[in-house]
């Protein structure tokens, strides 16, 4: 009888652990979330993914390409025509015009706006030193992170260093943007990531940051950004391993709706700022027209 | 613990380990301290679990350093933006790499920076969401 009864009380402690075990593990996910929006405050956190989590977010849904009102009283400059953007920070003055675009299924494509040499360097540079693996040997751009199929889209600008002293441009923050009004407010929406590679590149044996300008110096420069084709509207991911692999993409129409250039050399937020100059590259639903 | 690595054709210090700090491609950055406000990176996407490397290159002032983090979101404009990372305390002429999680919370990382001290100041260089070592 003594043993039953100690039977039975070992049964319901194991029982009771069994329970305290699961709950803790239910309770995971939120403790993460939890965690996460601690340290949005302002604490310092290092959150580890659990498999839990990945499963719980795989079946999330993001909306790309999605528009904001822009507030800043910006500057719009049309096709052609030159204006001049100052580095805030080292107050050195450039003048920008762009001159030329071409949309293209190939690099090689870049030789109409540049020099073989120019093509070479930047080409051995996307495959020797940027390892997003962009472009293929025969030129073709492939997949970017939605997995959805890419072009070239390049931009001729003329830049003048309008200062006396030798200055480095950062011309990898330069970005594209679609911009439509909506309800009488400007909005925009981030087409591109930083640019991608320039033809003139300097330094490619290590990586693509800074130009430098000489005193005064002028330059044609062709900036390179990959583009989706198509504009991605929807999309999720999951984890494979510990590899992310885009699901459940959804597209609509092109990509490039109404394509302006901005000139945040800061490369900080905010992206717009009052006064700044966006150039117009006459780009619109996906057709360039000079 | 500080040790030196070659970071392409220019040597830099690296927090603890040897790396090749760079991946796609650094973005340039410049943040103007003014007593109390903080500074943010635009957004770039995050295409793996290294470290986030930050070359910071010259201070126009008092090197007070600042208080830089890793911080994730969900798209471009910041939506959904966690903090990722450890902090860490940043100087001119250092680079330095924030392991954090952004890759497996988010989709989009950028840095945020707050001055370690009441002032105006500011600091320039280049980051970038990666490391071309993949430095974890």
């Amino acid at each position: 009888m003594k043993n039953k009864i100690i039977k039975r009380i070992i049964i319901i402690n194991v029982l009771l652990l069994a329970f305290i075990i699961v709950g803790c593990s239910k309770q995971s996910v939120t403790d993460t979330y939890e965690m996460l929006s601690m340290a949005n405050e302002g604490n310092a956190i290092a959150s580890t993914l659990s498999a839990e989590v990945a499963s719980a977010k795989s079946q999330h849904v993001f909306y790309g390409n999605q528009y904001s009102d822009l507030s800043a009283n910006i500057n719009k400059i049309p096709f052609g025509s030159s204006a001049v953007v100052e580095n805030k920070a080292s107050k050195v003055k450039i003048t920008i015009a762009v001159e030329d675009i071409l949309i293209a299924n190939n690099f090689f494509d870049i030789k109409k706006l540049t020099d073989e040499t120019s093509t070479n360097n930047l080409f051995n540079y996307l495959m020797n030193y940027d390892n997003e693996n962009i472009c293929n040997a025969d030129g073709t751009i492939n997949p970017g992170k939605y997995g959805t199929d890419r072009c070239a889209l390049f931009v001729k600008l003329k830049i003048k260093n309008e200062s006396n002293v030798e200055s480095d441009i950062g011309l990898s923050a330069l970005k594209l943007y679609n911009m439509k009004n909506e309800n009488g407010k400007l909005q925009y929406s981030q087409l591109s990531e930083q640019c991608n590679g320039i033809d003139k590149i300097q330094n490619y044996n290590s990586h693509f940051d800074f130009y430098k300008f000489q005193p005064n110096e002028t330059q044609e420069i062709v900036l390179f950004f990959p583009i989706e084709n198509e504009l991605v509207t929807e999309y999720s991911y999951e984890f494979n391993g510990n590899t992310k692999v885009p699901t459940n993409v959804k597209t609509n129409g092109t990509s490039m709706f109404d394509v302006y250039m901005n000139t945040n050399l800061s490369g900080v937020t905010p992206e717009f700022t009052d006064n700044m100059n966006v150039f117009k590259l006459n780009i619109e639903n996906g057709v360039f027209k000079k | 613990m500080w040790i030196s690595c070659n970071y392409g054709s220019r040597n830099f210090r690296v927090g603890a380990v040897t790396a090749l700090a760079n991946d796609y491609g650094d973005t340039p950055y410049q943040f103007s301290f003014d007593y109390g406000n903080t500074c943010q990176t635009e957004t770039r996407w995050k295409d793996d679990t290294s470290a986030a490397f930050m070359n910071c290159q010259s201070c126009d002032g008092n090197d007070f350093g600042y208080t830089a983090y890793v911080f994730g979101s969900w798209d471009e404009s910041k939506s959904g933006s966690v903090c990722c990372s450890d902090r860490r305390s940043i100087h001119a002429g250092n680079s330095y790499l924030l392991s954090n999680s952004v890759y497996q919370d988010r989709n989009y990382a950028y840095f945020y920076g707050e001055l370690n001290a009441n002032d105006a100041v500011g600091y320039s260089g280049l980051w970038s969401p990666d490391n071309y070592e993949c430095y974890q």
